[in-house]
């Protein structure tokens, strides 16, 4: 591992304008979605070009383990799947503490995942989540 | 929730009896909650110390 490697371990997730970050994270996947290429399609203009048009497909996919007492986060996302509500979200790749990169948006909640229940084991799911619209990247202050 | 808005909190009662602050401007979250047992707390009434000097009570029995 080279000095420089992030490590998951203090990666965080969370939802609201003043994050409440969910207990229970097992996982998250963060994928930043790709450009949206358009082909050009200008008269007299030959052969047609692609050009970059909008960043589009970002998308968060945590993995938890089922906590009915996070109420303002796991329950909190449930409540938004169901209203097919929007949220802010806060998503802490290294961690929270000063100069660690942030990224924040709105998203919806695309998928709340599939339960299983097995008696040797606890429950977790996976959550999908659509970033709407352009994320920002930062850093905690 | 537009991205200038602000969280708000409300306190309820979850079903376990414990209080604890619910994210209230999140659409439908307080009356999914409700649905899942929970309510809102009852309001309490402080009783002050009533000094009693005296009391009489009389019946219309002898």
């Amino acid at each position: 591992m080279a000095n420089g490697s992030l490590l998951g371990k203090s990666a965080k997730f969370g939802i609201g304008a003043t994050p409440n970050y969910l207990k229970g994270i097992r996982s998250i996947e963060w994928d930043p979605g790709d450009f949206n290429m358009v082909l050009t399609d200008i008269i007299d203009e030959d052969p047609p070009i692609f050009i970059v048009a909008d960043r589009q497909n970002s998308t968060i996919t945590i993995v938890v383990e089922v906590d009915k007492t996070d109420t303002n986060g796991q329950v909190a996302l449930g409540t938004a799947f169901s209203g097919k509500t929007s949220t802010l979200f806060t998503l802490a790749r290294e961690g929270t503490t000063a100069g660690n990169i942030k990224i924040t948006g709105s998203l919806f909640v695309k998928s709340i995942g599939k339960e299983s229940y097995d008696k040797k084991s606890v429950m977790t799911k996976t959550i999908v989540m659509q970033v709407s619209g352009a994320y920002t990247e930062g850093v905690f202050p | 929730m537009a991205e200038e808005e602000k969280d708000s909190f409300v306190t309820m009662v979850n079903p376990d009896g414990v209080e604890e602050e619910v994210w209230s401007n999140l659409p439908g979250h307080v009356d999914r909650l409700l649905t899942l047992g929970w309510s809102y707390p009852v309001p309490k009434i402080e009783v002050n110390k009533i000094q009693m000097k005296s009391l009489t009570i009389t019946t219309d029995k002898e």
